[in-house]
């Protein structure tokens, strides 16, 4: 049975951890994201988990791997400013091999930018914000009901790849109250993260059991084993040596890109015979939908390629429509971040148009069906 | 079917629960889907407030403002600001106090603060005077429903003191209804 | 007696691959490391029930050495992960060990707030006033008007006092000693780790590379012997004026009190709530 809630999206992310089994939540006030931490800290001690606001957000995330270490499904929550604190250990998760998720709400920037407005300024941030080569996985709802289905997700990768796992929301969809049908917890999948079955002393922490995911056990359960920021060898131990680094390095993609065509999570519409294709995610893509719609009904060709996973980029449902399409056309709020990704898969198949706004306010169907109209000629 | 309302005044009068109340309301209904989306200026009180709500018998795609259908201006800048959004033919409803220039073709002109001042006793009901008024007004708005979303959000004497505002909207509007719509030319307008 | 010592220093070090350790000789951390797996093999917690987590630097480097759950986080970072590490498991006994740049300048913020907030976290700080790792920088410990790398023409900055940072953030238990001082500071850890709540102990060590000979400060050696003659109990040093006490180092306890823990009025408060739940 499914029941029917109304829920803005921050709340809808999480009742999605919650679902997820999540039972730690570290974070600190920023506007828009701020409604996750008050929820989670009236709904956690009364299920036995722990919520705790830190210092900054350079403090919440590091709490929250150090929970995830001790066997916690773990969240923090933030925006733009907040984010950018966060990439130190989004890094150190990466390399550490430590599941968790982050919710980064986007509003306007850079800097304190617009706090109260959206915006789609932190794609590339999601995927690079980091230094050094890492694999990302970024997730992007356009709906307060995908809010608390992709927030499940999120825990599911981040445990399934041991790897920190972004929420991208905006301000609009974060704030935004919509009615929603639920699923109920016997509907919902959940993946945990993979024990070791060794006893403790044939256990080798950071061995390719063959799925590029080694098993992690928590700390206090009796495999006694080194967790590092520095590159490391089987063992967990610090290592230089360029035939241990490189194949750990490529593991931690490997993990992740092997399962490519499982993740070409997105949604089309309407682009079983559309020429002139919109490529969309968050709350633009609401609008891109509404543009498509209205565009049909004035007899064009359109049709709407929405993202739900923005990285890894879904580059084989994205070339596929290029195979059908002359123009595809990516509107966002912000100078032009996806689009790059869209431009870098195209290759000269079609052309690529985009629409940029970045008045820190939503993007409306109208301006995007001006632009379809002005494509379409 | 889409139908939206917009609600447009400054913090502190209430916009923001309005909205909310309203939503709640539109949601206990089974085959109706609703999206509301609020912006706020950063300051509390005095800055500008917005409600917008989508209601649709299908899933909403864009949930934000394509074009009101009644529109709800607590003061004259938030009316300002959204009344080009106004679908012709659709009604304009202003506070008879606060709002005095409009030029529009259906308006609707109800003293809320007054009433809830006068009338209730405590100015600070108006907002709830004032969702009395759109209940009547508003076919997918069920005073009953509306009734039991307010009634979720208060206690005690508050309780009595919000209903009866209600209560006293939704008698003002179902007696003016029609005969009290009017409509003002940009001739008429002393400028 | 020294080979009994060994060997318990031997039943907590790993063995593969690790050795020789990173440390310069005569550097202090080993001398430190010594004396506080012979307080952990004291104190009776078991290998598994420990975690060991430290930060970036010379210190940073203890965890990957011994045999316990270890974790080596970001620089200034270990106390955040601890917290959250403890909060989850608070059977575990969760302990820290940070040098001085990393817990007081890059990690001051967290420094200063895990004092406050109370989770029970073994802090150790090993101090040697400069940055080691990075080549002899500037430290918030270094004393005004040294000659480091970053400060060629004499420090301008007055250096923090460790001990009195953590007591006036609200640190529950606040002790010093000097790596010269082995069983004084063996004993030290044995306290820190009995304290329930968040103890501070600052443990004064030697850079010889960076302080010592770049710096001027001289060997290993001579700097050991500093602090021998200028480390002073903290009962003697309280019958001795301030002009007398002029570059001492005060070691031993200078802080032990009783508050609740943050762990205390988290099992109050999710009690009142199922209590709460449980009356409706």
């Amino acid at each position: 049975m499914t029941n029917a809630e109304l829920l803005s999206g921050n709340e809808a992310c999480v009742k999605g951890a919650l679902a997820a089994g999540c039972t730690f939540f570290a974070g600190y006030p920023i506007t828009p994201s701020s409604e996750i931490a008050h929820m989670m800290a009236y709904e956690l001690p009364r299920r036995g988990g722990i919520f705790i606001q830190m210092e900054d957000e350079i403090a919440s995330l590091g709490a929250v791997i150090g929970a995830s270490l001790a066997g916690a499904k773990s969240v923090t929550a933030t925006s733009g400013p907040g984010f950018s604190l966060m990439q130190e250990h989004i890094g150190f998760a990466s390399i550490a091999e430590v599941p968790c998720v982050v919710i980064s709400v986007m509003r306007g920037g850079p800097s304190t930018g617009v706090p109260t407005h959206p915006s789609q300024g932190d794609v590339m941030q999601a995927r690079w914000g980091t230094h050094g080569d890492r694999p990302a996985v970024v997730l992007a709802p356009s709906s307060v009901a995908e809010c608390f289905g992709l927030t499940i997700e999120a825990f599911n990768l981040a445990e399934r790849y041991r790897t920190p796992v972004i929420v991208l929301t905006d301000e609009m969809i974060a704030h935004m109250r919509e009615k929603v049908f639920l699923p109920s917890s016997d509907e919902i999948k959940l993946v945990e993260r993979l024990k070791p079955a060794e006893p403790p002393e044939w256990f080798v922490p950071y061995r390719d059991p063959g799925t590029g995911v080694p098993p992690m056990p928590a700390f206090g359960e009796g495999y006694r084993y080194h967790v590092t920021g520095l590159c490391h060898d089987e063992r967990g131990y610090p290592t230089t040596r360029a035939d241990e680094v490189e194949p750990f390095v490529r593991r931690l993609f490997r993990k992740i890109s092997q399962d490519f065509d499982k993740l070409q999570w997105s949604e089309t519409y309407y682009t079983e015979d559309s020429t002139l294709n919109v490529v969309a995610f968050g709350s633009v893509a609401r609008a891109a939908l509404r543009a498509v719609r209205d565009a049909r009904s004035k007899g064009m060709k359109v049709g709407l390629l929405k993202l739900l996973i923005l990285f890894p980029f879904v580059r084989r449902k994205v070339t596929q429509l290029m195979e059908s399409s002359t123009t595809i056309l990516v509107p966002e709020i912000n100078m032009g971040q996806i689009s790059r990704e869209v431009k870098r898969v195209n290759q000269g198949k079609c052309r690529i148009e985009t629409l940029n706004k970045v008045a820190h306010e939503p993007m409306t169907p109208h301006e995007i069906l001006e632009k379809i109209e002005e494509i379409y000629g | 079917m889409r139908y939206e309302i917009g609600i447009a005044g400054s913090g502190g009068q209430g916009v923001i629960l309005m909205g909310v109340i309203l939503t709640e309301a539109v949601a206990s209904v089974d085959e109706l889907f609703v999206a509301l989306i609020q912006t706020f200026d950063p300051a509390v009180r005095g800055g500008r407030a917005a409600s917008t709500l989508v209601i649709s018998d299908e899933e909403i795609d864009y949930p934000g403002p394509l074009g009101f259908d009644l529109l709800l201006g607590l003061t004259q800048r938030g009316l300002d600001e959204n009344i080009a959004r106004l679908k012709r033919g659709s009604l304009a409803v202003i506070d008879a106090e606060l709002v005095n220039e409009i030029v529009w073709d259906k308006i609707l002109r109800i003293p809320f603060t007054r009433i809830a001042r006068d009338d209730i006793g405590d100015e600070r009901v108006a907002n709830m005077t004032a969702l009395g008024v759109l209940s009547e007004l508003c076919e997918y708005l069920s005073p009953p429903a509306v009734r039991a979303s307010i009634s979720s959000r208060f206690k005690g004497k508050a309780l009595d003191l919000n209903l009866s505002a209600f209560e006293e909207g939704l008698k003002y509007a179902t007696e003016f209804r029609g005969s009290g719509i009017e409509k003002v030319e940009k001739e008429d307008m002393e400028i | 007696m020294a080979e009994g010592r060994q060997r318990i220093i031997h039943k907590y070090l790993r063995t593969t691959k690790l050795f020789p350790s990173i440390w310069c000789p005569g550097c202090g951390i080993g001398i430190f490391l010594g004396a506080f797996l012979r307080a952990i093999d004291k104190s009776g917690y078991t290998k598994d029930e420990i975690v060991l987590v430290s930060g970036i630097g010379c210190t940073g480097r203890i965890p990957t050495y011994v045999d316990f759950n270890t974790l080596h986080t970001t620089h200034g970072r270990a106390l955040i992960f601890a917290t959250g590490i403890k909060l989850v498991k608070p059977e575990l006994k969760v302990i820290v060990v940070m040098g001085d740049g990393d817990a007081v300048a890059i990690g001051g913020n967290h420094f200063i707030h895990a004092a406050r907030r109370n989770v029970e976290i073994t802090c150790i700080v090993i101090n040697n006033s400069i940055y080691g790792m990075t080549g002899g920088q500037l430290a918030p410990t270094t004393p005004l008007g040294l000659e480091t790398t970053t400060s060629p023409h004499g420090n301008l900055e007055p250096s923090f006092d460790i001990c009195r940072l953590a007591e006036a953030a609200g640190s529950v238990f606040v002790a010093r000693s000097a790596v010269y001082h082995v069983g004084h500071m063996e004993r030290l850890v044995g306290k820190a780790l009995k304290k329930k709540g968040f103890s501070l102990l600052e443990i004064i060590s030697q850079c010889p590379v960076h302080y010592g000979r770049r710096a001027g400060m001289g060997s290993a050696v001579e700097m050991m012997k500093w602090q021998m003659e200028n480390a002073i109990t903290e009962e003697k040093a309280r019958k001795l004026s301030e002009e007398e006490l002029r570059d001492k180092i005060r070691i031993g306890v200078l802080v032990d009190k009783e508050t609740p823990t943050y762990q205390e009025r988290l099992d109050t408060l999710q009690e009142s709530l199922k209590e709460k739940a449980g009356a409706l």
